[in-house]
């Protein structure tokens, strides 16, 4: 049912983390060149990354998730199905909030760990220094990229695990009813 | 080599095994002639849960239970097309919607189809209890929504509102004190132990059994913190429980008869993750010591591959059960339900 949803949002996903992949495989190699490992417009990049996969999640939420869940109602020929269409717009509308909850949290680190490291960058006093802070911010963006994907991957579970709640409650009460 | 090397570095062999660290088992519980009439118990998150689900599974033996963010009954069965295990985390969590979240009516069927097999005690007996239930709204791990069905399920099981006190604050995923070093009360993280201002435990002691002694100040306790072998309850390979356990004792409790509370930690909390912490900075002995209370802190600990338990949580939903096609997780011959039952009844025997 969530199949083409689903497929969507693994796709950005996968986008994004390529993306902080590129940027830690430079990151790395400048590291070890002793050479300067970001710029403000590579900060800006990873930001920017992480605030459009939020809006992309919105934009195609609303439209496809919907759209998929009615082509099932329909082919499950429920009859009356007021109080089940509103569950699933619950549950799209849960989906969503958590969703954006957890990108919000997600920038709102990132930009933290930046912060931290132009302020750590106006205090580094020689390359031994400087090394030390660039690979701790490599380090902190790194896992805060894996702990984003491991959120990510217990929503898809929800979702999961919602969409089969759903079909179980729908149908049982469509049972109920004969 | 000659017989003098030789002999020597036999001497020296010997030295090092009988110096060599020996680490010896804890002390067996002792019996303490405790009144288990009076018996309460209460819990955070995983152990909220395990909570919920020993307090009903032996409802004979209880009076009140304690609910800190957790789930009823049953949670990880509420949809028989969801794997318990995708239930807990989901389910019994976060879910994305009240809809698709636990359903006290499913869960009290539940137990009243597992009391008319004698898997567990008489339903019936849960009406007497005193509950009482706590959801934070900063709390994202497990929501307000689940939070919710407990106290349905404690109504559909005859607990009269009067008897059910249901708190709600702003504090994230975590058992509340009033101590300046713990969490901020709104944030989520370990060891989950937040500064909201009150003594949690203390409110919740104070509602099951009623009007209360103050506490001692933490630095005048009476008693002793008595550290047992867990080991000796515990009957299965699965159980994902430590060798080791506690219990707080005030020193009124080692000559009289007195009340049993048992204290579950959450996932993250067991002693090997975060020491002492919970057994002797949540409030709970401070308030057993005036008011002749033992409590009893079972302990659960991470297990990265058999069972599955990385978190070292309390089993809700079936990793310590042997037979995966036929979980009895929630039933009275549970491997941690039972050991811990086994470990009330301990501090019942006579001394």
């Amino acid at each position: 049912m969530s199949n083409t949803f689903v497929s969507q949002w693994l796709e950005f996903s996968q986008a994004s983390l390529n993306k902080f992949k590129e940027f830690s495989d430079t990151s790395v190699a400048n590291i070890s060149a002793a050479k300067p490992a970001f710029s403000s417009a590579d900060m800006a990049e990873v930001l920017k990354n992480a605030i459009a996969a939020n809006k992309q999640f919105n934009d195609i939420s609303t439209a496809t998730f919907m759209k998929l869940f009615h082509n099932q109602i329909t082919s499950m020929n429920l009859g009356n199905t007021t109080s089940a269409v509103q569950e699933l717009t619950d549950i799209s509308s849960g989906l969503v909030t958590q969703f954006v909850q957890q990108q919000t949290q997600f920038v709102s680190d990132l930009t933290s760990a930046f912060s931290g490291y132009v302020a750590n960058l106006q205090q580094v006093n020689g390359t031994t220094e400087l090394t030390t802070v660039q690979s701790d911010l490599l380090a902190t963006i790194q896992q805060q990229v894996k702990d984003n994907a491991a959120a990510n991957m217990g929503l898809l579970n929800s979702l999961s695990v919602a969409t089969s709640a759903w079909t179980e409650k729908t149908l049982t009460k469509a049972a109920e009813a004969k | 080599m000659s017989k003098s090397k030789g002999s020597l570095l036999s001497l020296v062999g010997l030295i090092s095994v009988l110096s060599a660290p020996v680490f010896a088992e804890s002390p067996n519980l002792p019996a303490f002639g405790a009144d288990l009439s009076q018996t309460s118990v209460s819990g955070l998150s995983s152990g909220a849960f395990m909570t919920a689900q020993l307090n009903t599974a032996y409802s004979a033996s209880f009076i009140g239970a304690g609910v800190i963010a957790g789930g009823p009954f049953y949670c990880s069965g509420t949809y028989g097309s969801v794997g318990n295990m995708q239930s807990a985390m989901s389910t019994c969590m976060n879910p994305l919607s009240k809809g698709v979240g636990p359903d006290a009516a499913i869960s009290f069927k539940s137990a009243q189809k597992f009391a008319s097999e004698g898997k567990i005690d008489d339903v019936g007996n849960l009406k007497k209890q005193k509950v009482y239930l706590y959801s934070g709204s900063s709390d994202s791990t497990v929501k307000t929504i689940v939070v919710d069905q407990v106290k349905a399920y404690y109504n559909l099981a005859g607990v009269p509102d009067a008897n059910i006190k249901y708190e709600h604050g702003n504090a994230g995923h975590s058992i509340i004190t009033k101590n300046v070093n713990d969490v901020p009360c709104s944030t989520t993280k370990p060891p989950f132990i937040n500064n909201c201002d009150f003594v949690q435990s203390q409110d919740l002691l104070r509602h099951i059994y009623g009007e209360l002694n103050a506490p001692t100040p933490s630095d005048k306790l009476s008693g002793k913190i008595v550290a047992f072998n867990q080991k000796e309850f515990i009957k299965s390979s699965r159980s994902s429980m430590s060798d080791d356990a506690y219990a707080y004792v005030p020193k009124a409790c080692e000559t009289e008869s007195c009340r049993v509370h048992i204290a579950f930690h959450g996932c993250l909390q067991g002693a090997a993750q975060i020491g002492d912490k919970y057994y002797t900075t949540t409030g709970y002995n401070e308030i057993a010591d005036t008011n002749k209370i033992i409590v009893l802190y079972p302990q659960a600990q991470v297990s990265k591959t058999i069972p599955a338990n990385p978190q070292g949580c309390w089993d809700f939903w079936g990793y310590s059960s042997e037979d995966p096609n036929n979980l009895d997780f929630y039933t009275k011959n549970a491997p941690q339900m039972s050991a811990i039952m086994a470990m009330v009844k301990r501090l019942g025997d006579a001394r």
